[in-house]
C-alpha cells in the first residue's frame, strides 16, 4: 500500500509520540503527587532491554511487553526506597537510576551479542515474538485519515486511551485530588488521613510501568531490536514536555504531538533533501544531519525557556514528605 | 562506611557475574592486574582518573552550592572541541608549545565556563531548572559537536566524523613512556588543592556551602546567593571543559564524538567523594582503577564488558544516598528530641 | 449520660521536653470548652492528639463512654471529631468542594457526590453563611477559606469540633461572627473546643475552662466563676524578673525609614496566587532612631510578614525606605542585609543551618569582615578566639562548638543567633518573636540582651506578638491591624486601650499612618518625656 508524504509524515509523528505520551502520562502524575524521577529514561530504557529479552526467551511480544513495564516498575520501586521511603534527594537518585540503567543494560546487551553471535542467532526479533502494527478495521479505510491515524501499534490504540483515563481520573475523581493535593500541600493530604509516601511510592511506581512500556514500545515495536542507550533521551525530552505542557494531560499530549511532528519532520527532511526537487530542501542537502537531530533538544530548551516562567508546578515537587514528630 | 560500601557494591556485582558464569576469582585477578599490578597498569589508573576527577570536581562544587550541575558532559565535549579547534585550526602551527598548550587548555575551560553559564542564565532569567537544562544541554552539545566533526573540525579527505591529528607539540608531555600518562596530571592535582583550599579556607567557599545547606538562611545572612552559584557554575563547568582539552591533548590526540561518558560519571565521583575536592581525588582514583581493570577484563579472553564498571559506580552512588539519608535522619531525629520545643515540631 | 469527652493522664514527651504532662479534662454535651495558655504551653499539641495527627505517650481517652484510642485523623473523623487547624489544611489551588471531596473518606473514583453536597447543604443552612465552593482557595479571603474549613470539620466530624485559634486572624467583626456561630452550633447540641490565648473572647464565648501552663493543667473551672486576674496569673504564672525598662532619654539620628502605601484595589480579596498572608501591607509609615527600641505588635497575619519582607529585601517598597539615612532599593536592602542585625521568626529555618558547627553558625554573618578574614581568606584562629568570647558573653550552653546546631535547646539555638547579631554591633536590629517558645530563663536573658544592646546605642525594631513584652520592651509602639501601622502614645496609653486597638476597635484615635513629616507633633515620636 504505498501512501503519500502527508500521510506518511502524520502516521510518523503519532509513532513517534506515542511513547512519548506514554512515559509522559506516569511521569506527569508521579510529578503532581510531587515525586520527579529523572530516572525516566533510564527505566524506559530498562524497559526496552527487558522486553525485547522478554519476548526473544518466550517468543511472545505481548510477553516482552509484560517484562518490560515490571522492568520499569522495578527500576522505580529502587528509586522510590531511596528518594520517598529514606527520603534521599530525588534528582541525585533519579541520575544514579539513569547511571545503574545504561551501565546494566549496555553489559547485558553486550553480553548477549557475543552470546548471539556464539550461537550464531539473529538480534532480530520475528514477527510473532514482536508488534506490528494493527489496522483498526473499517476506521483504516478512511482516506488519508485512516491509514494516518488507524494503522497503528495497538499499543498506540492504548495510550490514547490511557491519556483519557488518566485526564479523566485527575479531574473528576477524588483520587485525582488526592493526587494534586499531594504535590501541592502534602500536610492537607496528612491531614485528611492520607498516607502521602504509601501513595507517592504508588504513583512513582505507576510512571515505572509506563516508561517500561514505553521502553518497550522503542525496542519491540518500533525497531523490532535493541541498540546501547536506544532511548538516546527520548526521557529528558519527555520531562522537559511534562512542564511544557504545565503538568496538564492535554498540554502534555499537544507538546508529545509537537516534538513527534518535529521528529518524523526532521528524519523526512533527512532523507527528503536528496531527492526532492524544492529549492528549499535542495539548499539544506549540504546541512549535516546531526543539525536535524539535534532539533528536537534544542526545540525542548527553547520550550522551556519560553513557558517555564509561566506557571509554577506543583509545590512541593521534589520536596520528600516527612511525618512531622 | 564509606569504604564497606564500595566493596560490598563490587561483592555484589561480582556475585552477579559469578552466576552468570563468569569466575570471580579469574576477575578480581583481570582487575589487579588491570589496574595496579604493575607500573603500566598503574598509569593507566592515573590515566584514567584524570578527566574523572575533574569531572568530578565539575559536579562536587557546583552540587555543593545547591546548583545541581548534570551537565559534565556536554561541557567536556564543548571543552574538548574548543580545544581542537584551537590547536588544529586557529594557532598557528608555529606557536611555542608554551603558550599553544596553555592556550589551548585555557580555551576548552572557558567554553566548557560559556556553557554552563548558559543554563545557569536559563534559569535565573527564564526559571528553567537546572536539571533539565544542562541534561538537554547535553543532548545538543553531543550534536552540535558532530556537525563540528562533520565540517569545520573534520579531518582533510576523509568523511568520517574526526578531526585532524592535534600537531605533536601541541600534546601534553607524556610522563612515562609506552603509556598514556601525560602531565595534565599535576595539573588536576594542583586544581584539586587550589578548590580544597577555597572551600575550606575562604569566604568563598564558607559561603558556596552555606547557600547549599540553607539558601534562606544565608539570603538573610547577606550572601548574594544568586552571584555565588553563577561563579560555582563557572568553576564547576570550565573544570569540565578543561578535561575534554585535556582528554584531546594528552590522550587521543585527534577528537571524535565518542569521548567518553567521564561527564556522568563524574557525578557517582563527587557523591562518593562526599562532595570535597580531596574526597573527589580519592574517589576519582578508585574510579580510575575500576575503569582501568574493567578494560583489562574486556580486552582478555574472558570478554566481559566494560559496562560492568558502570553498574558498580550506580550501585556505589545509590547505597551511599542510602546510608547519608540514613544519617541524615538519625541526626535529625536526636537533634529535634534535644529541642526544647514540643509546640514547634507537634504544630 | 456519660461526658461527650473524657482524657484521663494525657502525657506526651518530645524527648526531653514534657510537652504534656498528665492533661485531665471533662467535656459535657452541647458545652463550648475553652483551652487557654501561652504560647508553646502544649494546647495545639494537645488538640493534636485528639485529631489524631499527634500520638500521645500515655493516658486515656474515653469518647461518648468507651475508651477509643485515636490513631489516625481517619479515625478521629469516624467518632466525629473535626478539627480546624490555625494554619488550615486545605489545598489551595482546589476549590472548597474540592477540598471537601478531597477529605471524605472512601469512593476513589468518583468525584463529589451528592452526599457531599447534602452534607454542604445542611450545614450551610445550619450556620446560614454564604460561601465561595467554586473559587481555589488562594483566591479566598482568610475568612472565607475559614468558613470553608469549618464547614468541612463539620462534615467529616460532627459531633465535636476542634477550632485552633479561630480568631487570631480575623478582624474584630468577622471574630465576633464567628463566635456567634459557634454559639449557635452549641445550642444545636454540637459540642465544641476552643483554643485560644485571648482571655477576653474565650472567657465571653466558652462555658467551661482549662488553662494550660508549660503542659500541665493550672485552672479548671465555669467561665463564669473565674475572674480576668485569676485567669491572666494561671496563664503567664509569676512574673519574671527584668530590669525595669529604662525608656530611652534622647534618640539620635533615624537608622530605619519607611513610608509605604500600596494603592492598588483596596479590597483585598483577589490575592494574588501563592500569597500566604491575609492582610497586605497597605500603609506603613516607620521609624527608628539609634537608642531606642521600637515595638510593632499586632495578631498575627495583619500585615508583620510583608513588612519583615520589605524589611529583608524580599518585597518592594511602595514609596521609601531608608537603612543607616541612606535611601534603598529592594535589591540594596537585600544586600545591606550582612550590615543589619535580624532575628528571625522562623530560627530553625531562616536563622541556622542546623546540619552545620555551631562554630560556622556562629560565624555566619561575621565571617566576611575583619578581623575574622583578611583579602576573602578566613582567619581560623581570630575565628576560635571570637566564638570562644562569644559562647562565654551569651552563656551558650553546648558540650562543643564543632557540633551542629540542630543538636541545641531552643533557647541555646536562639542565643547563638543573638551572639550572632549582636556581635557585629549593626545600628539597626530587627527582632522578630525572639522569645518564642523559649523557657523563661533563656526568654529573660533574650530580652536583657535587648535592652543592653539599646543602652549602647542600637536601633531595635521588634515585631512581636506577645503583648506583654513588647510593652515591656518598647520606647515607642506601633499596632499593626488590618495592614495598616498605627502609632500608639505609649508610653501614654493603658494596655487595654492598646490590646484593643490591637484587635481592631477604637481605631480612630490613632494618628492613620500619616507621613513622617507630619508627625513630629505627635506624641510618642522623638523625645519623649515620661
Amino acid at each position: 500500500m504505498s501512501i503519500s508524504l502527508g500521510t506518511f509524515l502524520v502516521r510518523q509523528t503519532i509513532t513517534a509520540a506515542a511513547p512519548m505520551v506514554l512515559a509522559g502520562l506516569g511521569e506527569l502524575l508521579a510529578e503532581l503527587a510531587g515525586v520527579i524521577d529523572i530516572g525516566i529514561e533510564g527505566l524506559m530504557l530498562a524497559g526496552a532491554l527487558a522486553a525485547f529479552l522478554g519476548a526473544f526467551v518466550t517468543g511472545h511480544g505481548v510477553a516482552g511487553l509484560l517484562v518490560g513495564i515490571l522492568a520499569g516498575i522495578f527500576m522505580a520501586g529502587i528509586f522510590g526506597i531511596c528518594s520517598i521511603t529514606f527520603g534521599a534527594d530525588q534528582i541525585v537518585v533519579g541520575t544514579a537510576i539513569n547511571l545503574l540503567s545504561l551501565g546494566t543494560t549496555g553489559s547485558i546487551w553486550m553480553l548477549f551479542q557475543t552470546w548471539s553471535q556464539n550461537h550464531q542467532l539473529s538480534i532480530h526479533l520475528t514477527k510473532a515474538e514482536s508488534f506490528n502494527r494493527l489496522a483498526l478495521p473499517g476506521l483504516a479505510k478512511i482516506p488519508f485519515l485512516g491509514p494516518a491515524v488507524f494503522d497503528q501499534y495497538a499499543l498506540v490504540y492504548l495510550t490514547v486511551a490511557m491519556a483519557i483515563a488518566v485526564g479523566w481520573i485527575l479531574h473528576r475523581t477524588r483520587l485525582g485530588l488526592v493526587i494534586r493535593g499531594m504535590g501541592d500541600s502534602p500536610q492537607t493530604c496528612a491531614a485528611a488521613g492520607i498516607r502521602v509516601n504509601l501513595w507517592r511510592m504508588t504513583a512513582t511506581l505507576f510512571a515505572g510501568g509506563c516508561a517500561g512500556a514505553a521502553g518497550a514500545y522503542l525496542s519491540i515495536m518500533q525497531t523490532h531490536s535493541f541498540a546501547q542507550n536506544m532511548t538516546n533521551g527520548i526521557g529528558f525530552v519527555v520531562l522537559a514536555l511534562v512542564i511544557f505542557g504545565r503538568w496538564t494531560v492535554w498540554g502534555l499530549v499537544g507538546g508529545c504531538i509537537l516534538f513527534g511532528a518535529i521528529n518524523s519532520l526532521q528524519q523526512t527532511l533527512q532523507t527528503a533533501r536528496y531527492t526532492s526537487h524544492s529549492a528549499i530542501l535542495h539548499a539544506m542537502r549540504h546541512l549535516p544531519f546531526e543539525v536535524f537531530q539535534m532539533l528536537p533538544y534544542v526545540a525542548a530548551l527553547v520550550a522551556l525557556a519560553i513557558f517555564a516562567k509561566s506557571r509554577p508546578g506543583p509545590r512541593f515537587l521534589g520536596v520528600p514528605w516527612r511525618r512531622e514528630v | 562506611m564509606t569504604v564497606g560500601g564500595c566493596l560490598a557494591a563490587a561483592a555484589g556485582v561480582l556475585l552477579l557475574l559469578a552466576f552468570m558464569g563468569f569466575s570471580p576469582g579469574h576477575i578480581l585477578n583481570l582487575w589487579y592486574r588491570g589496574s595496579l599490578g604493575s607500573r603500566y597498569a598503574l598509569a593507566d589508573t592515573l590515566t584514567k582518573a584524570c578527566p574523572l576527577l575533574l569531572t568530578g570536581l565539575a559536579a562536587a562544587v557546583t552540587f555543593r552550592a545547591g546548583v545541581f550541575n548534570i551537565g559534565a558532559q556536554g561541557q567536556l565535549l564543548v571543552g574538548a572541541a574548543l580545544a581542537v579547534a584551537m590547536s588544529t585550526r586557529w594557532l598557528p602551527p608555529d606557536t611555542s608549545p608554551l603558550i599553544g598548550i596553555p592556550l589551548c587548555l585555557l580555551a576548552g575551560a572557558m567554553a566548557g565556563a560559556l556553557w554552563g553559564l548558559l543554563a545557569s542564565l536559563l534559569e535565573l532569567l527564564r526559571r528553567v531548572p537546572m536539571v533539565l537544562s544542562t541534561i538537554l544541554l547535553n543532548f545538543a552539545a553531543l550534536y552540535l559537536v558532530k556537525i563540528l566533526l562533520h565540517s569545520f573540525l573534520q579531518a582533510h579527505g576523509t568523511s568520517a566524523p574526526q578531526s585532524s591529528q592535534v600537531p605533536r607539540h601541541f600534546c601534553l608531555p607524556i610522563l612515562m613512556k609506552y603509556t598514556s600518562l601525560h602531565a595534565g596530571l599535576f595539573l588536576a592535582a594542583g586544581i584539586v588543592l587550589i578548590l580544597e583550599w577555597l572551600q575550606t579556607m575562604t569566604v568563598f567557599g564558607f559561603q558556596t556551602t552555606a547557600i547549599g545547606l540553607n539558601a534562606a538562611a544565608a539570603k538573610l545572612a547577606g550572601m548574594p546567593a544568586a552571584w555565588r552559584q553563577v561563579q560555582v557554575m563557572l568553576i564547576g563547568a570550565g573544570c569540565a571543559g578543561l578535561a575534554g582539552a585535556m582528554q584531546i591533548l594528552g590522550v587521543a590526540h585527534f577528537m571524535t564524538a565518542k569521548i567518553g561518558n567521564y561527564g556522568y560519571a563524574g557525578i557517582a565521583v563527587a557523591l562518593l567523594g562526599r562532595l570535597d575536592p580531596l574526597g573527589v581525588a580519592v574517589a576519582a582514583l578508585f574510579f580510575g582503577a575500576l575503569d582501568a581493570g574493567a578494560q583489562r577484563a574486556e580486552e582478555s579472553s574472558l570478554g566481559l564488558p566494560h559496562e560492568t564498571a558502570n553498574v558498580i559506580k550506580a550501585i556505589i552512588i545509590l547505597s551511599m544516598l542510602l546510608v547519608g539519608a540514613w544519617s541524615l535522619r538519625r541526626t535529625l531525629r536526636s537533634g529535634l528530641a534535644r529541642t526544647d520545643e514540643g509546640e514547634a515540631t507537634g504544630a | 449520660m456519660p461526658p461527650l469527652l473524657e482524657l484521663k493522664h494525657i502525657t506526651r514527651r518530645f524527648g526531653r521536653l514534657m510537652a504534656l504532662d498528665d492533661v485531665n479534662l471533662r467535656v459535657e454535651r452541647g458545652e463550648i470548652y475553652g483551652v487557654l495558655g501561652e504560647n508553646g504551653a502544649g494546647k495545639s499539641t494537645l488538640m493534636h492528639i485528639l485529631a489524631g495527627a499527634v500520638s500521645r505517650t500515655s493516658g486515656e481517652i474515653i469518647f461518648d463512654g468507651r475508651k477509643v484510642a485515636i490513631e489516625s485523623p481517619r479515625a478521629a473523623f469516624e467518632l466525629g471529631v473535626g478539627m480546624v487547624y490555625q494554619h488550615f489544611k486545605l489545598v489551595d489551588t482546589q476549590n472548597g468542594l474540592e477540598n471537601l471531596a478531597l477529605f471524605a473518606p472512601g469512593a476513589w473514583l468518583k468525584g463529589i457526590t451528592p452526599q457531599i453536597r447534602q452534607l454542604i447543604a445542611r450545614w450551610t443552612t445550619e450556620l446560614d453563611w454564604d460561601v465561595d465552593w467554586r473559587t481555589p482557595i488562594a483566591q479566598l479571603s482568610v475568612s472565607e477559606q475559614q468558613r470553608i474549613e469549618i464547614i468541612k470539620a463539620l462534615c467529616l466530624g460532627g459531633r465535636l469540633l476542634i477550632l485552633d485559634e479561630p480568631t487570631a486572624a480575623l478582624t474584630p467583626a468577622q471574630a465576633d461572627s464567628l463566635l456567634t456561630a459557634v454559639r449557635r452550633l452549641a445550642q444545636r447540641g454540637l459540642t465544641v473546643l476552643l483554643i485560644s490565648h485571648k482571655l477576653a473572647e474565650i472567657k465571653n464565648a466558652c462555658d467551661h475552662l482549662l488553662v494550660l501552663r508549660r503542659g500541665r493543667v493550672v485552672l479548671e473551672s465555669g467561665a463564669r466563676e473565674v475572674s480576668t486576674g485569676d485567669l491572666v496569673s494561671a496563664m503567664i504564672g509569676q512574673d519574671v524578673t527584668l530590669p525595669p525598662a529604662r525608656r530611652a532619654e534622647h534618640s539620635k539620628g533615624p537608622v530605619l525609614e519607611l513610608v509605604h502605601e500600596d494603592t492598588r484595589s483596596a479590597s483585598g480579596r483577589r490575592r494574588a496566587r501563592h500569597h500566604v498572608e491575609p492582610h497586605r501591607l497597605v500603609k506603613a509609615s516607620l521609624r527608628v532612631c539609634a537608642g531606642e527600641i521600637v515595638g510593632v505588635c499586632g495578631v498575627e497575619g495583619n500585615g508583620q510578614a510583608q513588612l519583615t519582607a520589605m524589611l529583608t529585601g524580599e518585597a518592594a517598597v511602595r514609596g521609601h525606605l531608608a537603612l543607616d539615612g541612606r535611601p534603598m532599593s529592594a535589591r540594596a536592602v537585600g544586600r545591606h542585609m550582612r550590615n543589619t542585625g535580624m532575628i528571625p521568626a522562623d530560627r530553625q529555618r531562616d536563622g541556622l543551618i542546623l546540619s552545620w558547627p555551631i562554630n560556622h553558625n556562629l560565624i555566619l554573618k561575621t565571617h566576611a569582615r575583619p578581623p575574622l578574614s583578611f583579602g576573602g581568606v578566613l582567619r581560623r584562629r581570630q575565628w576560635r578566639k571570637h566564638n570562644q568570647a562569644l559562647v562565654k558573653q551569651y552563656d551558650i550552653r553546648t558540650p562543643s562548638l564543632i557540633i551542629p546546631a540542630a543538636a541545641l535547646s531552643g533557647g541555646n539555638q536562639q542565643k547563638i543567633i543573638l551572639a550572632r547579631e549582636l556581635a557585629m554591633r549593626p545600628n539597626f536590629l530587627l527582632a522578630m518573636n525572639p522569645t518564642r517558645g523559649l523557657d523563661v530563663g533563656a526568654a529573660a536573658f533574650v530580652m536583657r540582651q535587648m535592652l543592653l544592646a539599646r543602652d549602647q546605642g542600637m536601633g531595635l525594631l521588634l515585631i512581636h506578638d506577645d503583648l506583654d513584652e513588647v510593652l515591656r520592651l518598647s520606647d515607642r509602639l506601633y499596632v499593626m491591624c488590618g495592614g495598616c501601622l498605627y502609632q500608639t502614645p505609649w508610653p501614654n496609653a493603658s494596655r487595654d486601650q492598646i490590646g484593643a486597638w490591637m484587635l481592631g476597635e477604637n481605631l480612630h484615635q490613632l494618628a492613620d499612618a500619616a507621613p513622617l513629616t507630619d508627625q513630629v507633633n505627635l506624641p510618642g515620636n522623638g523625645p519623649v518625656t515620661p
